[in-house]
């Protein structure tokens, strides 16, 4: 299954892709509009990280065999039939299992009106490449199928 | 093939999974005690407050069993394994035999021998859905006004924080001197006790309930160690739990704490395994054989299980120690070792104010243990780093940094994490 995998000696750390997270997952699709109307700040499910000359953006591996559904206390967490780590927002009880065993620290906290849920890539279904791969300008992110992506990334550390 | 799961929960379903991943066809059957369908075990104080629906509290979706071709055969607990004959007997006089079995029972609440408490039917425990069942009716009807629990560890503290949604005044009597005395540290144990006491929870430590009075099975009062006396309701005994293992004194299966399992999750009888809060499993940092009754234990230990059942070799890389939770506002996360040793290297950050803290210890270089309060998102860094026993090195200087994650790694590691290729 093909998801998203940064390069670090690509990225010019300017933030586009979690803009374009923001306005991918947002109801009017307008980047104005998801940030002041919608109040979608803060809740892109990559990150932008940076030390000196190095930075990555980091979002979810869909594992092939994540902790986070091992980890998860009610079945909130799950694979759709292709492959993709998905949270069900009506059932996630914001536990943080999931935050406390995910080995990318890709998952996030979202704030609803009256709880807070678990958050993180979804690998944009209604789109054929993810926005933050589109809106990247420097390849720093590559939308690929290098194969199994189990969870020999234990092994891998 | 024919595989008997006895079990129903965490470590069941993901060896049922595990299982069904690798043979299709054989048979598979799911045995337990309680009736429901898979269900979340960590959600009974959701459940007690209405916090959360019942809907909720399913594990799996409601065609599960169809789905994965399991065979459930729900409400007669196991009471005899023939590993000779290669039969389970249940209470029910149903018997059952089978291939390979995984022994998934789970743990039994520990009730002390406490003056007076067999007599008392107003005495509850709370790790069945069962249990928070009777209780809620309780509730619902408006027979709790008070109640007191009997220890301050997850399971007490959890039940306490359902109750006390509900309106019911609440007070917790812990033998030691801070709550959750084995999941966080005192700093944090004293910000979870300000918490319950905005919730009109009330903690006792250091104290502990010596004599129940009951008249005609109804409960009075409970008189404890410090002499005081206290008129609840309802007493709710969450002392801690045991391997529920008592079944298996007749097999040759062997028990220590816990059923003994190896790396492949197999018992000492050769087609018998076991997973989840009833194995006594190799530990991550140790090697030794300990039981860790927490969920990502559980299903991974299942599903270790499941696939070596199954015929497809997985080794178990061990278990390790965590919790996730959270007290009104203050959300928790920590893991591994929580008690410095001699030698060990203790990080500490604190914003008093803000109720921030990030613990680290390190031991011999690694990272062996964290707490974290309020900035938890990177928790799982950490978790890995205990994990896989990374050498910190400069790391070390910036553990306690916020959002610290992969671009403090050294270039290798980090590369190697992003850049994986198959």
């Amino acid at each position: 299954m093909k998801v998203v995998y940064p390069r670090e000696d690509f990225c010019v750390q300017c933030y586009l892709c979690q803009v374009a997270c923001v306005v991918e997952h947002s109801q009017s699709k307008n980047v104005i509009n998801a940030y002041f109307r919608e109040n979608l700040r803060f809740t892109e499910r990559c990150s932008v990280y940076a030390e000196g000359p190095v930075s990555f953006s980091l979002m979810c591996r869909h594992c092939t065999e994540p902790e986070c559904l091992e980890a998860c206390k009610n079945g909130t967490l799950y694979r759709d039939e292709e492959g993709r780590v998905l949270v069900n927002p009506e059932k996630c009880v914001g536990c943080w299992m999931c935050i406390m065993a995910c080995p990318y620290g890709v998952i996030k906290r979202r704030q609803l009106e009256t709880r807070r849920i678990a958050h993180k890539c979804d690998l944009c279904p209604e789109s054929e490449i993810p926005a933050c791969v589109r809106a990247c300008p420097n390849g720093a992110l590559l939308f690929e199928d290098r194969g199994e992506r189990n969870d020999e990334v234990r092994a891998r550390w | 093939m024919k595989y008997v799961l006895v079990g129903n929960s965490y470590s069941a379903v993901w060896a049922a999974e595990a299982i069904r991943r690798v043979d299709a066809d054989g048979e598979v059957f799911m045995i337990s005690a309680e009736k429901f369908r898979p269900y979340a075990k960590a959600l009974l104080q959701d459940y007690v407050s209405m916090r959360f629906t019942e809907h909720h509290m399913y594990y799996r979706g409601e065609h599960w069993y169809e789905r994965m071709k399991v065979k459930p055969g729900l409400g007669s607990p196991v009471v005899e394994v023939n590993d000779v004959a290669k039969i389970v007997v249940l209470e029910s006089g149903e018997k059952f035999t089978y291939d390979r079995l995984l022994i998934a029972t789970g743990g039994v609440p520990f009730v002390p021998p406490i003056k007076g408490v067999d007599e008392c039917r107003d005495v509850y425990t709370f790790t069945t859905w069962g249990d928070a069942m009777r209780i809620k009716d309780r509730v619902d009807a408006g027979e709790v006004r008070s109640a007191v629990v009997i220890g301050a560890g997850l399971i007490g503290t959890q039940c306490a924080e359902g109750l006390a949604a509900r309106g019911v005044k609440v007070t917790i009597v812990e033998l030691e001197n801070q709550v959750l005395p084995r999941a966080v540290d005192s700093k944090v144990a004293g910000w979870i006790e300000e918490e319950f006491h905005k919730e009109g929870i009330s903690v006792r430590l250091s104290d502990t309930v010596e004599e129940v009075i009951s008249a005609d099975g109804r409960l009075k009062s409970v008189k404890l160690k410090s002499g005081d006396v206290l008129e609840p309701d309802i007493l709710v005994v969450a002392i801690g739990v045991r391997p529920n293992v008592d079944f298996l004194r007749s097999s040759s299966v062997k028990v220590d704490r816990g059923v003994l399992v190896d790396e492949h999750m197999r018992t000492s009888v050769e087609d018998v395994f076991a997973a989840g809060d009833v194995a006594q499993a190799p530990e991550v940092l140790t090697g030794e054989k300990q039981v860790i009754p927490i969920i990502p234990v559980a299903t991974e230990q299942g599903k270790i299980a499941g696939f070596n059942m199954a015929g497809k070799s997985r080794t178990y890389p061990g278990a390790l120690s965590m919790n996730s939770f959270h007290f009104g506002e203050l959300e928790i996360i920590s893991a591994g070792k929580l008690t410095p040793e001699e030698g060990d290297e203790v990080i500490t950050y604190v914003e008093e104010e803000k109720r921030l803290y990030k613990k680290f210890i390190v031991s011999g270089g690694r990272l062996a243990g964290y707490v974290l309060t309020r900035d938890v998102e990177n928790a799982g860094v950490y978790t890995a780093l205990i994990r896989n026993r990374v050498e910190l090195g400069d790391m070390v200087h910036a553990l306690s940094e916020s959002r610290f994650h992969f671009h403090k790694f050294p270039e290798k590691l980090r590369k190697s994490l992003l850049e994986v290729r198959a």
